[in-house]
């Protein structure tokens, strides 16, 4: 029975409630993920490298450890300057990526949202291009991720704005089906710039097109800060997210303001988007795969969601990245063809069941 | 503690409620009946400041457009009728969304929020529940969840829109009974919505009666329920009983034309 049973006490003592946080037990195996899948991938390429050799010469590189690396000149500067930069650059995208999409799944109270699948990406994309295109190029290059955040912002913005102006507005599809349309819509323009500006973008800028495969330690410092102040934001935001679950008006009726938390968190994750997109090209669907199976795993709290979503979403891409040069050898894979080779069908499970629901 | 002064809302410039008066006193229970479509959800909405209206509408003495949203959650909490309920979150982690006007924008619950939400869970009697999670509770469960999350503002005035709604008669009765006893406890201000006229009049000193957004009557319990204002405003006759252990019942009945209907089976026996 419900009933006043207890004398009120002071308020300084009684026991506490012990709200969701991230469970170590989640926690750390996420973290082996994340570390397995950046060892396989610098042991993974044309020339081997014997694990031993490399665990020491990484161990050498690390403050307070005296060991002495047994790698010869050549294969140190294999793994430092082409098999790690694009590791962590793997690592730093995938995180991005995977974030951006929980926090837009989160925002939208929608569970197909997706930076690929909203339009942030190709948006982010156009804008880079429109930069590239359009300056002197050293000048032009500064300019790229302010351009690029721009554009992810506009992109989401569209499809946010057509979807509402549909019939039916709310339906968690119409938001996708309209995110879709932009993104074909901002790609075919960027293409076509592209295309009119062939000799600006051969050679310095293949990253359009090249996925990571022409990547070094400058392009991990140019979206490093980016990527640090965008996931910070969402971080500080998981409260807040799970707020938003409730729907806006209670949200507003709980005293904050569901606009507010709707405009920080887009334009945190149209920002991470956008420096990964800089470097990457355009991948899809990691935000997608990964946000989801984490909640499969650990539940819905975005105080579990967010953290793992970047520790495994690194996982993922850089494990994807391994598969794309593989796969193939002596050639290449668009890692985006990876990552929608076992996101679409994932894509497809999702939009089952939430149709199930309805 | 809540004046309304010709309180009118539109909405896609349909007038909902053409003007409303209302003076609730600190510690009192009102609550608005009237036919489905009559305008109370409405009104309740615009006294927890989610629709824009004209006319005035004082709390504890200041205009609400002039009080922020964060300070108007620390005093107004508002229980919505059909609340959306994220069937993952847990119960604890549901009420503590309660503490949210105290918490600063980017900040994180303290010692003392996890402690009251403690202490309000175990006063609804959902201590035991409070790691389910919503999805696997009943609805009467779920009720008392809403309400823990409201009781964890801290709010002087709880606006109730139809909290029985789906309820059996039992749960109805333990959830109307425990806000009445937080009210007198707490001296909380209520206003609620409420469809069964015979627990409206039961737990609500005063009821005010609206049909297509106008008052119509405004009083005690027993000078709005009668046979008469009833009668004209809900289109249905009623028979109205006097309880004399207290309270008033609202008796339906069926219309004359029904029950004489040549040819029908007759379901009743007198």
């Amino acid at each position: 029975m419900i009933s006043l049973r207890q004398a009120e006490r002071p308020a300084s003592e009684g026991p506490v409630i012990a709200p969701t946080v991230l469970p170590a037990r989640f926690l750390i195996p996420a973290l082996v993920c994340m570390f397995g899948a950046v060892a396989a991938a610098a042991l993974t390429g044309p020339v081997r490298l014997s694990a031993g050799q490399v665990m020491a010469e990484i161990a050498a590189h690390l403050p307070f450890i005296e060991v002495r690396s047994q790698l010869s000149e050549r294969d140190a500067a294999i793994l430092w300057q082409l098999r790690m930069p694009r590791v962590v650059l793997a690592a730093l995208v995938g995180a991005m990526l995977s974030a951006s999409g929980a926090a837009y799944q989160g925002v939208f109270n929608n569970p197909l949202a997706d930076p690929y699948l909203l339009g942030a990406a190709s948006g982010a994309a156009l804008g880079a291009t429109l930069a590239i295109a359009g300056g002197d190029q050293e000048y032009a290059r500064s300019f790229v991720p302010v351009a690029a955040f721009a554009g992810a912002l506009l992109g989401v913005g569209m499809a946010y704005v057509l979807a509402r102006s549909a019939r039916g507005g709310s339906s968690t599809v119409t938001l996708i089906l309209a995110g879709v349309a932009v993104a074909s819509f901002l790609t075919a323009i960027q293409t076509f710039v592209q295309q009119r500006n062939q000799e600006t973008f051969r050679g310095v800028y293949r990253w359009i097109l090249g996925g990571l495969a022409t990547s070094g330690w400058r392009e991990v410092l140019l979206i490093l800060p980016y990527v640090a102040a965008s996931s910070a934001a969402l971080l500080l935001h998981r409260r807040l997210l799970d707020l938003m679950s409730v729907g806006d008006s209670e949200t507003e009726s709980l005293g904050i303001r569901a606009s507010r938390v709707r405009l920080w968190v887009i334009a945190a994750a149209s920002l991470g988007t956008a420096a990964a997109v800089s470097v990457s090209g355009l991948i899809g669907f990691v935000g997608i795969i990964v946000p989801h199976s984490v909640r499969l795993i650990a539940g819905t709290s975005y105080r579990t969601v967010l953290p793992l979503a970047l520790i495994l979403g690194a996982a993922f891409l850089v494990l994807a990245d391994v598969l794309a040069r593989t796969v193939i050898s002596p050639a290449e894979l668009p890692i985006g063809v990876v990552t929608a080779f076992f996101g679409a069908p994932f894509f497809a499970i999702l939009l089952r069941s939430t149709a199930r629901e309805r | 503690m809540i004046t309304l002064r010709g309180l009118s809302v539109e909405l896609e410039g349909t007038p909902i409620l053409p003007g409303i008066d209302l003076i609730v006193e600190q510690g009192s229970w009102t609550s608005v009946i009237g036919p489905n479509g009559s305008g109370k959800t409405t009104l309740l909405r615009a006294v927890a400041g989610l629709v824009h209206f004209s006319g005035e509408v004082l709390v504890a003495g200041a205009q609400l457009d002039s009080i922020n949203r964060k300070e108007l959650a620390k005093i107004i909490a508002y229980v919505p009728q059909h609340p959306v309920f994220p069937s993952e979150m847990r119960v604890q982690d549901y009420a503590l969304l309660g503490r949210t006007p105290y918490i600063a924008y980017l900040g994180t619950e303290s010692r003392s929020d996890l402690r009251l939400v403690a202490r309000v869970l175990e006063q609804v009697g959902l201590e035991p529940l409070a790691r389910r999670t919503l999805g696997s509770l009943s609805g009467g469960e779920l009720q008392r969840a809403i309400l823990a999350r409201a009781l964890a503002q801290e709010a002087r005035v709880l606006l109730l829109d139809e909290p029985t709604t789906g309820m059996d008669i039992g749960h109805q009765q333990q959830t109307l009974e425990l806000v009445d006893s937080l009210r007198a406890k707490r001296d909380l201000t209520v206003i609620s919505a409420i469809h069964d006229l015979t627990m409206a009049g039961r737990f609500s000193e005063r009821l005010l009666l609206i049909d297509s957004g106008r008052a119509c009557a405004l009083g005690p319990p027993h000078t709005v329920l009668t046979e008469e204002l009833l009668g004209e405003h809900y289109g249905a006759p009623v028979k109205i009983v006097d309880d004399p252990a207290g309270g008033i019942v609202v008796i339906p009945l069926r219309s004359r034309a029904s029950i004489q209907e040549p040819g029908q089976p007759a379901f009743e026996s007198d």
